[in-house]
């Protein structure tokens, strides 16, 4: 099984040659699953980049899910993004049940994780570390959303497709998400200012 | 009408993606623009934020971990044997599986009774027996068979006191009849078997309607008892067969 250096930057490939790929890897053609193993890595690195707090945990997590996503490609019907995305939910909702057990605390107590010194949004300056923050202060749909959509580039059919919502729903929640995110931001700003 | 400020947000967002800046967008909707202005800007942000790249060496090792899964996580998976391009392969395995739910039905039903659903997969696969049955002996042997059957379901069926149904009664009495027209065609060898079958067969009959008679309501006595008669006429034709036959064999003479 070799690997495809190309597909490791060119992360975005059109529908009809993803498909393709997901029908060679489905007959077990080992070319193919290496392309789509990048390709998921890529995709789903970045989905869940945002919603763990060491990049580390991302990596670890996203290898998890690569190498559970190849396994069962042979079951896989219908929308492929919304299939990989819900495998990666179901195994953030378990790494973060593993972790509640482990440190004993609930899930909603999970601790923000500590910002260090403040970039100062003022500056206008978004960072990854700072949206990552901003994030946690939304509802797990309107996460999703931002996610999907401005990070990851789905369109609203997809990502309706891939959280089970109708397009429209989408749209509210687009909407929601981006106040939310403005206003913590904004009250951020006025806090570190005043601090 | 209205539009919805979510969908205005999106329209510009998707404009936004085109290359149009936040502003020269919120001119069409200046009501807007202070409200949707700080989202898109936001949106832009985001969008063009770096994206997080995986560790290239992280990738390259979740790529080994798959080729392990290649090499030694392949399961049996019996959708994989319908994906075979054979067609023999397809064809004997389609068969084998229709083999084996006729098989499982026809058992499955071979207990059923009148009003069960499987109870015409019953009467189904006597219908096909008795037409692949091609001798008169076999055919004759089959109407014994099935005047058993029909005698069983007719003493499971009937309720104490409660007025049945003849149908099955009827039935029972009717296949020993069609039995009886096939001993015409039988040498005398078969004859002297189907003779004893049928005979077996009539004591049966008889003894389920005598056991059904004692419980039976008033109006279903009458019924019971022209049975009865049917079944000493039946007695009767067997012991007039029997008798003949016992006649032509002590007519014959000795050697032939």
């Amino acid at each position: 099984m070799g690997t495809n250096p190309s597909l490791l930057v060119r992360r975005d490939i059109g529908h009809a040659e993803l498909a393709d790929i997901v029908r060679r890897a489905k007959e077990g053609e080992d070319r193919a699953s290496s392309d789509l193993c990048v390709y998921v890595y890529a995709h789903i690195y970045s989905y869940l980049y945002y919603r763990v707090d060491r990049a580390e945990d991302a990596e670890d997590l996203t290898s998890e899910i690569v190498v559970k996503v190849i396994q069962s490609i042979a079951k896989q019907r219908g929308n492929f993004h919304a299939w990989i995305y819900q495998i990666a939910r179901n195994h953030l909702i378990d790494f973060y049940r593993r972790r509640a057990v482990r440190s004993e605390i609930s899930l909603n107590d999970i601790p923000e994780q500590a910002s260090g010194k403040s970039d100062g949004f003022s500056k206008q300056v978004l960072t990854r570390e700072k949206l990552k923050r901003g994030l946690k202060h939304l509802t797990e749909e309107q996460r999703q959303v931002v996610i999907l959509k401005f990070i990851e580039g789905h369109d609203n059919r997809e990502i309706a497709s891939i959280i089970h919502k109708s397009v429209g729903a989408v749209k509210v929640l687009q909407f929601r998400a981006l106040k939310a995110l403005r206003d913590y931001f904004t009250r951020r700003e006025v806090y570190e200012a005043e601090n | 009408m209205k539009q919805k400020i979510e969908e205005i947000l999106d329209v510009l967002l998707l404009e936004m993606e085109k290359g149009k800046s936040p502003d020269d967008l919120l001119r069409d909707y200046p009501q807007y623009a202070d409200e949707l202005g700080p989202l898109l800007q936001l949106a832009r942000n985001i969008a063009e934020m770096p994206k997080p790249v995986p560790d290239a060496k992280a990738v390259q090792s979740a790529i080994r971990r798959i080729q392990k899964v290649d090499v030694h996580g392949k399961r049996f998976d019996l959708r994989d044997f319908f994906r075979l391009s054979i067609l023999p392969v397809r064809i004997t395995a389609v068969l084998l599986f229709l083999f084996i739910f006729e098989v499982t039905t026809v058992s499955l039903s071979a207990r059923s009774l009148p009003g069960h659903f499987l109870y015409r997969v019953k009467r189904f696969a006597e219908n096909v027996q008795h037409t692949l049955t091609v001798d008169s002996e076999g055919k004759a042997r089959l109407h014994v068979v099935f005047a058993d059957r029909r005698t069983n379901e007719f003493y499971s069926s009937v309720e104490p006191g409660v007025e049945f149904d003849d149908g099955l009664m009827c039935e029972m009495l009717q296949e020993i009849e069609y039995a009886f027209e096939h001993i015409r065609d039988l040498n005398e060898e078969g004859r002297e078997r189907l003779i004893d079958l049928i005979h077996e067969c009539n004591l049966f009959q008889v003894e389920v309607l005598e056991r059904t008679k004692e419980h039976a309501c008033a109006c279903n006595i009458e019924k019971i008892e022209e049975a009865l008669r049917n079944c000493m006429d039946h007695r009767e034709c067997l012991e007039c067969i029997r008798a003949r036959l016992k006649y032509n064999n002590t007519e014959m003479p000795a050697g032939t």
